[in-house]
């Protein structure tokens, strides 16, 4: 590094540290700042109870995602861009880990589809968690306190237990739908009978366990990294670390977490066809 | 198979997460399915406790199944990639 970057580099330190210790001092105090802590904005029609960020944040990646497909299929060549080339790279590995597990080739393709599809929107939203920006904090009783800007991360859905649980229930609807195609219907109820009809009650709980631990293990690792991040950022008044958390929870469990659910729905439906 | 040995190093971590995540999966499906019976029936707690249990055993059952199917899995995977490497004779 040269000297003239370094000098440039301590005295944006220095200002940073004179203006963290300015704002600092005008954070609230524990009990008011922790009141909000793991309480959200929930708006209740009829018997319809929802969180508008969550639905919000879930419209927002979709157009993305969308765009950035569309993009992507508008300048498809021969010799790809950078931009292709992610795309072809990452749907290549995706089609080659469905294709090893998989045992019934004429299920590698929707496999596929459903496990690319997953993984690209979870890991999209689980990296919003790692950016600032604008976030919805709620009283205990769901009702809206305040819109805060900068002071958390963007709201990622899969935070919320709802968008979590509809995929897995999704999958497991799935898998078992795959199972009748593949091995007819006789085959596949004489399945819960397996090893022996004793076994049926472990059977049918541990199936219906199956989507409860595939949603609860990713809400787990990004509601509960959000609550973390919060509150260790709180004990340091956001001096420097929430750079590193933020990094840590979002790119890297997400990325992990991500993968790891994706990975799962591939387990599940490739589980049921053998 | 081999350029995503690095990627399968990364999801490797997931096992140490599967056995806990499993047991306790199992273990409050069978309460939730046991409570609401035992709420419709009798109303005594033991239909509850008795599908405690076998939460206990569905759980540790399933989650030894899915431990050794998870390692079986990779242990298969890392073989082909070796044998594939043996082969073209690269590293």
């Amino acid at each position: 590094m040269a000297k003239k970057e370094k000098i440039f580099l301590t005295v944006l330190f220095v200002i940073f540290v004179v203006a963290w210790f300015f704002a600092a001092r005008s954070l609230p105090d524990t009990k008011e700042a922790f009141s909000t802590l793991g309480h959200r904005w929930v708006v209740t029609i009829g018997n319809f109870s929802f969180n508008p960020a969550t639905i919000i944040m879930s419209a927002v990646l979709t157009a993305l995602i969308v765009w950035f497909a569309v993009s992507v299929r508008k300048e498809m060549k021969i010799v790809p861009s950078r931009k292709q080339s992610i795309v072809e790279w990452l749907f290549e590995s995706f089609y080659q880990m469905v294709e090893d597990t998989v045992p019934d080739e004429r299920f590698v393709k929707p496999t596929f589809v459903v496990a690319t599809t997953l993984f690209i929107y979870i890991w999209l939203s689980n990296m919003i968690g790692s950016i600032p920006g604008i976030s919805f904090v709620g009283f205990e009783d769901g009702t809206l306190k305040e819109i805060a800007l900068f002071t958390d991360t963007w709201q990622p859905p899969t935070a919320d237990l709802n968008t979590n649980l509809t995929y897995a229930l999704m999958v497991f609807v799935i898998s078992h739908a795959f199972a009748i195609k593949a091995k007819g219907l006789k085959a596949w109820l004489k399945s819960w009978f397996e090893p022996n009809p004793v076994m049926l009650p472990m059977n049918v709980i541990g199936e219906l366990a199956k989507p409860l631990s595939h949603s609860l293990r990713l809400f787990g690792n990004i509601a509960g990294g959000g609550i973390l991040v919060f509150i260790f950022s709180y004990l340091v008044k956001y001096f420097l670390l929430p750079v590193f958390l933020w990094g840590f929870f979002g790119i890297f469990v997400g990325t992990i977490q991500a993968l790891v659910f994706a990975i799962l729905a591939i387990a599940y439906i490739s589980a049921q066809l053998t | 198979m081999k350029r995503f040995r690095g990627i399968r190093e990364f999801v490797k971590l997931n096992l140490v997460m599967v056995f806990g995540v499993v047991v306790i999966s199992n273990i409050f499906v069978a309460g939730l399915i046991g409570y609401l019976i035992d709420k419709w029936t009798f109303n005594n707690k033991v239909i509850f406790i008795i599908f405690l249990f076998l939460g206990v055993i569905s759980g540790i059952y399933n989650g030894i199944r899915e431990l050794l199917k998870e390692a079986e899995k990779y242990e298969k995977l890392d073989k082909k990639d070796d044998n594939d490497d043996d082969s073209t004779g690269r590293n």
